[in-house]
């Protein structure tokens, strides 16, 4: 298959490469001091990924899409504290989380999008906003009503940096494969029509809602698996944090810095905003946002169509390989 | 009726107070070019979205090789074989030209039996069949006018159609770029054999390629038949061309041309 020859492929190659090496040495003590970052960029790519699917492939902007990675997170919190809750950590215990959350967020994204996706354009980002919310409540009001007040502290599941490092590992890579091949099958040039003109997409013969309804749910199950890296490393749910709006703002910003309708932009989009966060948070701590806020508006105000956008408009002959 | 491909029963669509298409019925015979014409605001394009399905009619029914395809969905009435083009082209800016045509190809009549290399392959032949070859790898936002107009039939051929509905391909280009595309659309019709329908405002180019046509007029459809036949129709000459010595110039151009 010629899949295997294309630059995507390529990239994908690279990055699975460079973070395993990362990772080999993490194990014999080398590179600790990396594991960290690591971790952070694979789960910002891995979130601007999960995004690009609906957003960037099929142009319906999620606004609240931390909202999946935050109930992954609650279904990570149920395997760790009550239905595995008495057992020590077992990798078992980590694939159980993973499908559970994987499920949870793709079952929702199902049921809200079958309403939803019928609405265009700000509508759909509306929706999704509100379901953040009101996803964020209900898993308050249920931690309160089990008498914890949020956040809820995991047990201590004697867990070390590489444990988390593999997980995250192990996220990154099914969350880089599945966007690359729905970005190049049949499913993707579906959805780049739908991004493109909707209407004329129907006509043409594809099956508009279907193939929205897919990638939504698509979308939410991969930001879903997400949230159990990011619990079991935190070692915590907590509500208010992981259904912040901020993280789902980062999502989009990731996408929009990269360039919309590939596969490369989210990645350099994450690269690009993960260095602006950390230079900015090593050097002036809490005023970091301050500063990043108005850097990205300069930065996609130049940029409007993201860098890739701009790189393949720049060097035409690069077109074919930026994907 | 073994011969006759597609067909409209009574069909009426109605926006708000005003009736678009008003119980309309026509026949177009397999491999046939039949021509739809009428003034501005005649319901031609509103009876083309009954037929691909973009507008559910409140009465009437479209039946496409025998069958009754009225419930179905645009998506749907692609797979089967019926394309479109559209008056306000609407190519996939963001997409290449080549890639423009391959969803035409993945997604219509073989849809589900060829994957994404293969919907290329065919998009390269389209492209070259319409006279888009050297412009594949450009973006759709890049090509002018008539390279439009041309990509929208190309993604409309590319889907292996057996009725290609025509809205208003040749509004907006030259007089040779008209040739052109008359030339392109017998080739359509002789080398695929593709029936052909046709909205279609540039009096003479439809006059000389249509088998059969019908007029539209306020919604109803007050003639049909060959284009002599039309021309020389009083009510035709009447409400829609209005000069009866103009319509004789139409019929002898149609020799000459």
């Amino acid at each position: 298959m010629r899949l295997f020859r294309r630059p995507g492929f390529i990239t994908i190659s690279i990055l699975l490469i460079i973070y395993l090496i990362i990772g080999i040495m993490g194990q014999y003590g080398y590179a600790s001091a990396v594991l960290g970052n690591a971790m952070d960029t694979m789960m910002y790519i891995g979130w601007a990924l999960a995004l690009a699917i609906i957003m960037s492939y099929a142009g319906y902007v999620s606004f609240g899409h931390a909202v999946f990675v935050g109930l992954g997170a609650w279904m990570t919190a149920l395997v760790v504290m009550n239905i595995m809750g008495t057992q020590p950590f077992t990798p078992t215990m980590f694939v159980f989380s993973l499908v559970l959350a994987a499920a949870a967020s793709a079952l929702l994204a199902f049921a809200v999008g079958f309403v939803v996706l019928r609405l265009r354009g700000a509508y759909f980002a509306i929706a999704t906003i509100g379901l953040d919310y009101v996803i964020l409540y209900l898993a308050v009001y249920m931690l309160r009503r089990a008498g914890i007040a949020p956040p809820l502290l995991f047990r201590n599941l004697n867990l070390t940096i590489q444990d988390f490092y593999w997980m995250h590992f192990i996220v990154f890579a099914i969350t880089v494969i599945v966007a690359y091949l729905a970005k190049v099958s049949r499913f993707g040039l579906g959805l780049a029509a739908i991004r493109e003109d909707e209407e004329a997409a129907e006509v043409m013969g594809v099956d508009t809602f279907r193939y929205k309804l897919l990638a939504f749910t698509l979308s939410a199950l991969l930001a879903g698996m997400w949230g159990a890296p990011l619990a079991f490393r935190q070692a915590k749910f907590d509500p208010y944090d992981y259904f912040s709006l901020l993280n789902s703002v980062i999502m989009i910003v990731e996408n929009t810095v990269g360039g919309l309708g590939s596969f490369l932009g989210p990645i350099i989009g994450s690269y690009i905003y993960y260095a602006l966060y950390w230079t900015l948070l090593t050097k002036i701590a809490q005023a970091s946002f301050v500063v990043l806020g108005p850097l990205i508006v300069a930065i996609i105000a130049l940029a409007p169509e993201g860098l890739v956008g701009w790189l393949r408009r720049r060097f035409p002959r690069l077109r074919g390989a930026l994907e | 009726m073994p011969d006759v491909i597609l067909r409209g029963e009574g069909i009426v669509k109605r926006f708000g107070g005003l009736v678009a298409v008003d119980n309309v019925s026509f026949q177009v015979k397999r491999g046939e070019i039949f021509g739809i014409i009428g003034p501005n605001g005649a319901g031609k394009t509103t009876l083309f979205n009954v037929i691909s399905g973009v507008y559910k009619p409140e009465a009437g029914r479209v039946y496409y090789e025998g069958r009754d395809i009225t419930p179905l969905s645009p998506h749907e009435r692609a797979r089967l074989g019926i394309a479109r083009t559209h008056q306000v082209v609407k190519p996939f800016s963001g997409l290449t030209v080549l890639e423009n045509i391959a969803v035409g190809a993945l997604f219509g009549t073989r849809y589900g039996k060829i994957e994404v290399e293969e919907a290329l392959e065919i998009a390269r032949e389209v492209a070259e069949f319409v006279g888009l070859a050297s412009k594949v790898d450009l973006p759709a936002s890049a090509l002018n006018v008539q390279e439009k107009k041309r990509l929208e039939l190309a993604r409309a051929l590319a889907s292996e159609p057996k009725v290609l509905l025509l809205d208003e391909v040749l509004a907006g280009l030259t007089p040779s770029e008209i040739g052109d595309m008359l030339g392109l659309l017998r080739k359509v019709r002789e080398e695929r054999g593709v029936t052909i329908v046709m909205v279609e405002h540039i009096m003479h180019a439809i006059m000389n390629l249509a088998d059969r046509m019908m007029v539209l007029h306020f919604g109803r459809k007050i003639a049909e038949g060959t284009p002599e036949e039309i021309a020389n129709n009083p009510d035709v000459i009447t409400v829609y061309l209005g000069d009866p010595s103009l319509a004789l110039k139409f019929v002898k151009r149609r020799g000459g041309a």
